[in-house]
């Protein structure tokens, strides 16, 4: 489960740094918040695409995420997480409300799935990238039919690499229930999986 | 996500123990370990890794478009940007005080209290240094100079010439010198805000003892580490810029004793300042000011 920001330091510096960044942050250094920015984006925009189906709806949910952080940054407050990230726990909150409201405020649209992801990036050729597309969808597909707490806690172990400490932080929930909600999710994508016919369906 | 679903997740003891070995054979992976699973004897959990390492593999994949990146990126800098000018302003506030002559001039009546109570000249013998020492140590009723270092005087020497912040630069202090200064004020720096943590809880108004060895002690590391990065160890710095945001944190929340809202807005800027400083250090970035200081090398 490697994190966005490639580092050499040890995790006690990489978070120390993190906590810097968040503390010049607030302090209105913009510089410090692009560099958060760039950490989380990419995770923070996989958990949304997951949440939401449309890839619009994803990018903008994203940033709405990081408009919010920005605003609601001065009242953040690193509290120790055992060597985690209380911001990402935070950040990740966030998320999960913009996507409540979003649903909320969407209740009535129907449900759209898109799949056109952006994934070119000029070393995959044509054939791997409609490999590529068609894995997306399957992934996709799959983690839409599991029951909504245990698409939240898949979405937010796997796309946005939190820990089960930070996925608990981020839902309000009991490390316990997390585990318990990652362990039935699993298992259930694996029978899903498992499925030719199933399997099928969904490519189609 | 209701209530009534937490009751039903939670009430699943009988997979508890299959739950736990998941998740742990998960963490373990994550660290990168070699799984030591035998799919004959857990197939269950061995192909639940697999999936996992599947769903994982696959949703890594997935970037944001780079067009997208750009736009948003820029927005969000252009807000941030705009919000951090109200902050500006402050910093500008906050450096005069950077300079010390707001905290020297604060402590200067406590200096020769101080100096019956260390023992000790100060080293450098600068009188700017003396002062920093503050008078407010007997309110505390802490140590003067912590136990772990007994008092000793070059200990304190070494932090007062390391940080004596004038032009001349003071004679080079062994490391071990200055690595136990450090943890001189850093034991300080923790004494203070552990007092100003507890009297907050009480409800009682902070005073300006534990206020000013916590701006004081906060701001001569910060000049360590800003005028001579190389000479403090990385999990010093750590143990720093943790101390310093705790400590900022926790300043925003007491309330001063009347009369000492200075003390309690020089802690608060300290304590910023510590953060910025020592944030710079692990981003490898010189000193604005054009100071001669060593780069990193944790």
């Amino acid at each position: 489960m490697s994190r966005t920001q490639p580092s050499s330091r040890d995790p006690g510096s990489e978070l120390a740094h993190e906590r810097a960044l968040v503390e010049r942050a607030r302090s209105g250094d913009a510089a410090a918040f692009a560099e958060l920015y760039d950490s989380y984006l990419a995770r923070v925009y996989r958990y949304c695409r997951g949440r939401v189906g449309q890839v619009a709806d994803a990018e903008d949910l994203a940033e709405e995420v990081f408009v919010k952080a920005l605003q609601a940054i001065d009242a953040f407050e690193w509290r120790s997480m055992e060597g985690r990230s209380p911001f990402g726990a935070w950040l990740f909150r966030i998320a999960h409300n913009q996507v409540a409201s979003f649903r909320r405020r969407n209740a009535t649209r129907p449900a759209e799935t898109e799949f056109a992801e952006w994934i070119e990036d000029g070393r995959r050729g044509p054939l791997e990238l409609a490999e590529r597309k068609l894995a997306v969808e399957e992934v996709f597909a799959a983690v839409r039919e599991l029951p909504e707490a245990q698409r939240e806690v898949i979405l937010l172990r796997f796309a946005a690499d939190l820990s089960v400490a930070e996925t608990a932080a981020a839902l309000g929930k009991r490390e316990t229930n997390v585990k318990v909600l990652q362990h039935k999710g699993i298992r259930k994508l694996r029978q899903m999986l498992s499925e030719p016919l199933h399997r099928e369906e969904r490519a189609l | 996500m209701s209530d009534q679903w937490e009751f039903e997740v939670v009430d699943l003891e009988p997979e508890r123990a299959q739950v736990e070995r998941y998740a742990g054979a998960l963490d373990a992976v994550a660290r990168g370990d070699v799984s030591d699973l035998d799919p004959r004897e857990d197939p269950e959990i061995v192909a639940s890794l697999e999936t996992a390492r599947w769903l994982q593999t696959e949703l890594s994949a997935i970037e944001p478009h780079p067009r997208y990146v750009n736009r948003s990126r820029a927005f969000l800098l252009r807000m941030a940007a705009q919000r951090g000018t109200s902050h500006v302003q402050e910093q500008r506030g906050r450096a005069r005080w950077w300079g010390f002559g707001a905290v020297a001039g604060a402590a200067a009546a406590a200096s020769l209290v101080t100096f019956a109570v260390l023992g000790v000249d100060g080293g450098a013998g600068s009188a700017a240094t003396g002062s920093e020492e503050s008078g407010a140590t007997a309110q505390l009723a802490v140590p003067a100079v912590p136990a772990d270092t007994g008092g000793e005087p070059a200990a304190v020497a070494s932090a007062d010439g390391a940080g004596g912040g004038g032009t001349v630069e003071p004679p080079i202090a062994p490391p071990n010198l200055t690595v136990m200064a450090i943890d001189t004020d850093l034991h300080r720096i923790r004494e203070a805000f552990d007092t100003i943590a507890a009297t907050s809880e009480q409800g009682s108004p902070v005073g300006s003892g534990a206020l000013r060895i916590l701006a004081e002690g906060t701001a001569r590391v910060a000049r360590q580490i800003e005028e001579h990065p190389g000479s403090v160890p990385p999990d010093r710095v750590v143990t720093y810029i943790n101390g310093a945001a705790d400590a900022r944190s926790l300043l925003d929340q007491v309330q001063p004793a009347s009369g000492q809202e200075s003390a309690l807005a020089s802690a608060r800027a300290a304590a910023q300042d510590g953060v910025v400083v020592a944030s710079r250090y692990f981003l490898d970035v010189p000193a604005s000011d054009g100071s001669d200081g060593e780069p990193p090398n944790p």
